[in-house]
């Protein structure tokens, strides 16, 4: 079974199917066009993941390497978040920080089902919260000048859903 | 202390691309979608800059608003679609112009004109170039004269 080698930005090499690393749009995008061939023994540099993140990241792509195309979904199924399989809602199970370094992986490796399903988790740590309580959620500082909040939600009054 | 385990988490929130976040905004209602806009000015500007978010939106102003030269819109939702229903118009000033530019679909009924010259409504609908939709009726005067449509029609070529 053919393998590469990845590197990860503290140095950590990995040696992974290729079948596995394909998950990675980033990965297969370089080993297709760019022409980098991993039979020469070279690694891969992933100057943006760490190899606690690799790790976790390559046991989910090993998971799912055989998962078929995923449907195209209409815009109103795509809104759901409350679709995600238990296997992946065991693996987000992690703390706050893992979470966000697994999904910015995720985007800069091009996995396009791996980061859903991190949308989908951060969407429900997010979901039914007001403002104070997502700033305190991801400790966001409330940069506003005093007043301009209130001003802010004066004009969003005037808002609703768009009916179809 | 407290501040020292917290900091990587503001750094790693910092650090999402905002095409990220707006995934992650795809999710939620227009409710929250709007609550996000008080968190911080980043925020805001990802949810405001988003125009498939800001497409979900209607900013539908209040019975007996007064448009006039006076208002600024200093913090109005740039949402692409617009109802004004029952608005008193008696001009819109120059932030119609970037507002107006990203509406996709308008509905002007029973508005009341103050004071306007005649050629208002093509200067006005013809600044909204993405319009998909129009929505135009008026009790007194009834729908837009046929000569109106053509001049609004070259105008706006998304209109259908």
């Amino acid at each position: 079974m053919s393998t590469i080698k990845l590197e990860t930005s503290d140095g950590v090499k990995f040696t992974v199917k290729t079948q596995v690393a394909k998950c990675s749009g980033t990965i297969r995008t370089m080993l297709e066009d760019i022409g980098i061939n991993p039979q020469d023994g070279e690694a891969i540099p992933l100057s943006n993941v760490h190899s606690t993140i690799l790790q976790k990241i390559l046991v989910w792509a090993e998971h799912h390497v055989d998962d078929p195309e995923p449907p195209r979904e209409d815009a109103d199924a795509a809104k759901r978040t409350d679709d995600i399989c238990s296997w992946d809602e065991d693996f987000l199970k992690v703390d706050q920080r893992t979470l966000f370094d697994v999904m910015l992986a995720a985007n800069y490796l091009d996995m396009k089902q791996l980061i859903a399903v991190c949308c989908k988790t951060v969407a429900n740590m997010i979901k039914g919260k007001t403002a104070d309580q997502i700033r305190r959620t991801f400790n966001i500082e409330n940069d506003f000048p005093p007043g301009e909040e209130d001003k802010i939600r004066l004009r969003n009054q005037f808002c609703e859903e768009r009916s179809r | 202390m407290a501040n020292q385990t917290a900091k990587p988490d503001l750094d790693i929130v910092s650090r999402v691309p905002s095409k990220v976040w707006e995934q992650i905004f795809g999710h939620l209602s227009v409710h929250q979608l709007l609550e996000f806009r008080l968190i911080c000015r980043s925020w805001r500007s990802i949810v405001d800059g988003c125009p498939a978010l800001m497409e979900r939106i209607l900013l539908k102003f209040p019975e007996g608003f007064v448009l006039d030269r006076e208002y600024k819109p200093k913090y109005l939702v740039p949402a692409r679609n617009l109802s004004l229903e029952k608005v008193r118009i008696s001009t819109v000033d120059s932030w119609w112009t970037t507002f107006g530019k990203a509406i996709v679909d308008l509905k002007i009924i029973d508005y009341s004109l103050e004071g306007l010259t005649l050629d208002y409504k093509p200067t006005m609908l013809k600044e909204i170039i993405q319009l998909k939709q129009l929505t135009h009726f008026t009790a007194r005067t009834g729908t837009l004269t046929s000569e109106e449509l053509n001049e609004i029609g070259k105008a706006l070529p998304k209109l259908k």
